[in-house]
């Protein structure tokens, strides 16, 4: 059932990336690796296209972890260690740096994550769910996913809503998700409308009328 | 170079990967295919969508622009009749994403894009002018053709339009991305927006009677990933050749007037359209709305 899922979707992502490494001259993909299922699907399609070579799967010390803790808001920390795996994320030589966050993951976590390629970011946690045996996502998004039902009876409402444009889909949740969902959607929407942000002083500019 | 038959047009889809923003080597690559396609007996060979400049360029798009020329292209000049995808600039400088069908190197036929997406993803009514013409043209052998560009098949008044015009075959050249990965047929193999391309497609050739070739590209441009598919619908509605998903691909197919004859025999349709029912109508819908 999801085998040709599975190779067409890996097509799409593989071909996204090998495309990401050319355009940018890049020799291999920095992948946050967080340990979590959709890292392990991200690295899985990523390596089939480009190579294991040309994966690397960046993950943080503890004593790395640590050292930064105090700093972290209320000492959080899985914060703590994807700002470490971000950071090694951007020294790896001669890389793009990859997040492997799933759709419902983005949508409802708030900010976007910075890194330039999000391989899975047109999958949801219930795709994952069914190509990687299991999913996962922020905190705050999975107790969102225990309001409404589960993962698959969110997910059925955010595609209703994003894919299937029907604005009263997220309504239909229980209240207490319906509600969730609306705040976790507010509080991302400017990231997802300029995902990277350029004050605009010129005549043209980066990111918003200036693509040469 | 001196026209088509009209029994055994030999007809060649292209599914290329243009390369992004590179004229040079798309036109030698097209020229590869055409002298290819000479040794095949080809005699008329159909590219995608901007198949000598790629996709999506946007500011590229003005430094990519060719003027309005009669002058034959010297690279593809020899060889069967091709039908590219180029950006022409007119003398107001305004650029069109334009389908050129090429004789010896020669315009023999022009169409603008009329209808330019501008939503979703699509952004190319903030780069191109619109066209703002669609005319069928006689391509010798008794041929009658026409030729849209991508989003112009969803519009079916155009489809319309060339087939009143007496159009025998529609060329229609895309930049379709695939989409629909989990949802395409069976286990997610497919892309799921091939569908409606080829309902849009099969319902124009019977209904009119007429052959519609979608011409679709490949490859990638940032997060795009073009789906292929492109395929060659009959004059009874029937697909008569599909091409790979994802992977560049040829077609090549052999049309003819009988079988546009044939078609048509048992139906009556084209010949009892009136134009002029339609035109009233839409006079009457343009004056009051309804």
């Amino acid at each position: 059932m999801t085998e040709g899922r599975e190779r067409r979707i890996g097509e799409i992502v593989g071909a996204v990336a090998r495309q990401a490494l050319a355009d940018r001259g890049a020799a291999r993909i920095a992948l946050l690796d967080d340990g979590g299922p959709e890292a392990e699907l991200a690295a899985r399609l990523l390596e089939a296209a480009v190579g294991a070579e040309r994966v690397a799967r960046v993950t943080a010390g503890n004593a790395e972890v640590e050292s930064l803790l105090h700093l972290a808001p209320a000492g959080d920390a899985e914060r703590a260690r994807e700002e470490v795996r971000r950071m090694r994320a951007r020294l790896v030589a001669d890389a793009v740096p990859a997040h492997p966050a799933n759709k419902t993951a983005l949508l409802l976590g708030g900010e976007l994550p910075p890194e330039p390629l999000l391989p899975l970011g047109d999958l949801w946690a219930s795709e994952v769910a069914e190509l990687a045996g299991r999913w996962s996502a922020p905190a705050q998004v999975q107790r969102i996913a225990a309001l409404a039902g589960g993962i698959e009876a969110l997910d059925a409402a955010l595609r209703a809503w994003a894919d299937g444009r029907d604005a009263s889909a997220l309504a239909r949740l229980p209240p207490g998700a319906a509600d969730a969902v609306m705040r976790a959607l507010d509080a991302g929407r400017a990231s997802r409308l300029h995902p990277r942000i350029v004050p605009k002083i010129g005549t043209r500019t980066l990111t918003i009328d200036l693509f040469e | 170079m001196s026209g088509f038959p009209a029994e055994g047009l030999r007809l060649r889809v292209e599914q290329l990967a243009p390369a992004y923003g590179d004229v040079e080597a798309n036109r030698a690559r097209i020229a590869a295919a055409q002298a290819e396609a000479a040794r095949d007996g080809v005699h008329l060979v159909v590219t995608p969508e901007l198949s000598l400049t790629g996709y999506d360029l946007r500011d590229r798009v003005h430094a990519l622009a060719a003027p309005v020329s009669d002058e034959p292209l010297p690279a593809l000049s020899s060889g069967p009749d091709v039908i590219v995808g180029a950006i022409e600039r007119d003398a107001a400088l305004v650029p069109f994403n334009a389908a050129l069908h090429l004789r010896g190197g020669r315009v023999l036929h022009r169409h603008r894009k009329v209808y330019l997406p501008t939503y979703g993803m699509f952004d190319e009514g903030r780069w191109f002018g619109r066209g703002d013409r669609v005319r069928a043209y006689d391509a010798g052998g008794g041929w009658r053709m026409g030729l849209l560009v991508c989003e112009d098949l969803w519009h079916p008044s155009l489809t319309y339009l060339h087939a009143t015009a007496g159009a025998h075959l529609v060329i229609v050249q895309a930049a379709a991305v695939g989409r629909g990965s989990w949802a395409g047929g069976e286990g997610g193999g497919r892309f799921a927006s091939w569908p409606a391309w080829e309902h849009l497609a099969r319902a124009a050739a019977v209904a009119y009677g007429i052959y519609v070739v979608v011409c679709n590209r490949v490859g990638v441009e940032g997060p795009f990933v073009f789906g292929g598919g492109s395929f060659v619908a009959g004059p009874g509605g029937e697909i008569v050749a599909r091409a790979d998903d994802l992977a560049e691909d040829r077609l090549t197919v052999d049309l003819s007037l009988s079988a546009v004859a044939g078609a048509r025999r048992p139906y009556a349709h084209a010949r009892d359209d009136d134009p002029r029912l339609v035109q009233r109508e839409l006079a009457r819908l343009a004056e009051d709305g309804g």
